[in-house]
């Protein structure tokens, strides 16, 4: 096969350091995927038993029928955002820095969507393939949950195909590199996976307008996907849920998240694969400002919310609203609050804290804040009685812990296995910026792209 | 001596065993009459009169009457309580009940029974028929075109897109001769 391209010195550093991974296996490697497995093979184990004995064994009852699986599933729906969306956002606006994190991100995108489908079947009394048979062979098109079904199915083949495509060249790149010794799998794969490239005029053209359709294609897709989301919760006529802000709502709320699950994933890639000269504090910077920025959009939207339901108290809002300030939701709100959205802005915004640890630290607070918002959301709302009862109580049991870190690990692990299998920086793309930087001649495909 | 202590202690064993059965067999049992319309139709109100008297046709007062109807619930048949209430100095017990199902029903009466009385009941039965409608439903608000056809629209776009997209993937995978010359010279 033939080689691609000619190599320079940045280019050959990059690709050393970002073949590693797929070279050469750390024990510390081996003991993480391990632990994954093991917990996933637990959840598994828990699951199991719950099919058995039903969903008794959780703390789901009739009246609160969604929990923290449901709640995962929103968790995990709304960091997949973040991930090709902004990878898109970053390839239209021709983001100069973007070229180190969008990789990380759209492995975050697939891996998120994959998990959060297998939450939904988690939420199910029936045997997974009985579910989805009874969503196909009962689906009633007039309802969001169909609509949801699809836009999941249509999301994950999209963001897949985004994934692949910015893929090929860098495919290539390690089919040329990774030499014979190489186990003949591996070698397979490399050759199958790269289409057979070899950086030609045709192909290049080829790759641009795949890549241009789908960086402007996957933004509707996801802001749709949320959206429809956001429809289980806002077309029944639950007081909470029936607002038609809750698109927003999830859509800003899916970007925060993901925005801080990204920078989690790119300092641990930064140490793992001694990217520090090409993941720099630049990178975490600007990511802790689309960060501080969507944590201002998020307090506009929880104020002017509170304030709205708050001044009309309709229905059964004032018992909602009465529960979630002063009552039983109150710890879990306020710490949503002043943890999740106003002190990430705090730490970005002061300058003795607008660091790389800074910004970590704010991403761990934003994703603690938004699992704790999904839990306010789902639980808060199923709590309120439609008819004169009591609120009923709900707390989930070991059984859908031992579940939801199944779920948790199976996220990582995907991940992981990623990291594994492909370069998980897009080499291709920094090598072309590094060449306009310094004034290369080659071509650049990111920056025709679109046109 | 020790044999007739015995027979004794166990007829005296049966006996202790038997006065419950026998005091309950000795309850009078009360007489529960139940009267209403036959017939009524969907909407309508209909007064269930249930009078409980004595043996010798006095009334007993103060004493709880439930009323149930037979009701079938997805494929499940089964009895429903309706309603209660309690006798008056008559001896009537009176519930007013809106009829909502069509076909007969049969309505039963029931004394549960008490210290003095035995437990009675009366049925009877009551054809309902297609009245006022008890529930209009609203004449549905349709935007036009917006229906299945919307969703396969939208989703068929997508689709076609990545469909393009794959065909680029396999444009990529064909080289032409000239463009891998190409390529050969820029290396």
């Amino acid at each position: 096969m033939e080689a691609v391209g000619p190599v320079n010195e940045f280019q050959r550093v990059l690709q050393d350091k970002a073949i590693a991974p797929l070279r050469r296996t750390s024990k510390s490697y081996v003991l993480f995927v391990t632990a994954l497995v093991l917990i996933i093979a637990w959840g598994l184990l828990v699951y199991g038993l719950q099919l058995k004995e039903g969903l008794v064994l959780t703390g789901l009852r009739d009246r609160v029928s969604w929990g923290l699986y449901i709640t995962m599933y929103v968790f995990f729906i709304g960091v997949s955002m973040a991930g090709t969306f902004i990878s898109a956002i970053l390839r239209i606006t021709h983001a100069g820095w973007r070229t180190p994190v969008t990789r990380t991100a759209e492995m975050v995108t697939v891996s998120a969507l994959i998990v959060a489908g297998i939450f939904i079947i988690f939420n199910s009394r029936q045997n997974p393939h009985l579910t989805v048979y009874k969503i196909l062979h009962f689906a009633r098109w007039e309802s969001p949950v169909i609509w949801d079904v699809l836009g999941l199915v249509t999301y994950l083949v999209g963001s897949l195909t985004y994934l692949y495509a910015a893929l090929i060249p860098d495919l290539a790149m390690c089919r040329d590199t990774v030499g014979s010794k190489a186990s003949w799998l591996r070698r397979w794969y490399f050759r199958a996976f790269a289409l057979g490239w070899i950086d030609a005029p045709e192909q290049r053209r080829s790759l641009q307008k795949a890549l241009g359709i789908m960086m402007i294609l996957i933004i509707p897709v996801a802001v749709t996907m949320h959206t429809v989301t956001s429809w289980l919760f806002a077309m029944t006529l639950r007081e909470p849920w029936h607002s038609p802000m809750f698109g927003i709502y999830f859509v800003a709320g899916a970007i925060f998240s993901g925005v801080g699950i990204i920078v989690l994933l790119i300092a641990v890639l930064r140490k793992m694969c001694r990217l520090e000269e090409y993941i720099t504090k630049k990178h975490f910077l600007y990511l802790g400002y689309i960060l501080a920025a969507f944590s201002g959009a998020m307090f506009f939207l929880n104020v002017n919310e509170l304030v709205v339901n708050g001044y009309t108290l309709s229905g059964g809002i004032e018992m909602h609203l009465k529960d979630l300030l002063t009552g039983s939701m109150a710890p879990l709100f306020w710490t949503y609050f002043w943890g999740g959205i106003v002190a990430p802005v705090v730490i970005i915004a002061v300058p003795a804290t607008r660091t790389i640890g800074g910004v970590v630290a704010a991403s761990i607070l934003v994703n603690i804040g938004m699992f704790i918002e999904r839990y306010l959301i789902v639980v808060g709302g199923a709590r309120l009685p439609l008819n004169p009862y009591e609120v009923p109580s709900y707390s989930p049991t070991w059984i859908e812990l031992s579940v939801t870190a199944g779920g948790i690990a199976l996220f990582l692990l995907i991940i992981a296995v990623l990291m594994k299998i492909v370069p998980s920086v897009a080499v291709w793309e920094m090598v072309e910026d590094h060449d306009k930087e310094s004034g290369g001649t080659r071509g650049s495909l990111a920056s025709q792209e679109g046109r | 001596m020790k044999k007739s202590l015995l027979l004794a202690a166990i007829a005296t064993f049966l006996a202790l065993l038997l006065l419950p059965t026998g005091a309950a067999a000795l309850q009078p049992e009360p007489r529960l009459v139940l009267g209403f319309q036959p017939q009524a139709f969907t909407g309508e109100r209909v007064v269930l009169s249930a009078y409980l008297m004595d043996p010798a046709g006095n009334p007993i007062s103060g004493q709880p009457i439930s009323f149930s109807m037979d009701a079938e619930f997805m494929n499940v048949l089964g009895n429903v309580q309706i309603g209660r209430a309690t006798t008056d100095q008559t001896g009537l017990a009176a519930f007013v009940y809106e009829a909502k199902s069509e076909g007969s029903h049969a309505v039963t009466a029931a004394f549960a029974g008490n210290q003095v009385f035995a437990p009675a009941a009366a049925s009877s039965s009551l054809t309902v028929k297609q009245g006022v409608p008890t529930f209009i439903e609203p004449e549905p608000f349709r935007i036009p075109g917006a229906n299945i056809s919307t969703l396969v629209l939208v989703l068929g776009t997508v689709w076609g897109l990545y469909l393009v997209v794959g065909l680029y993937f396999w444009a990529i995978s064909r080289p032409t001769a000239q463009s891998i010359s190409k390529a050969r010279v820029a290396q």
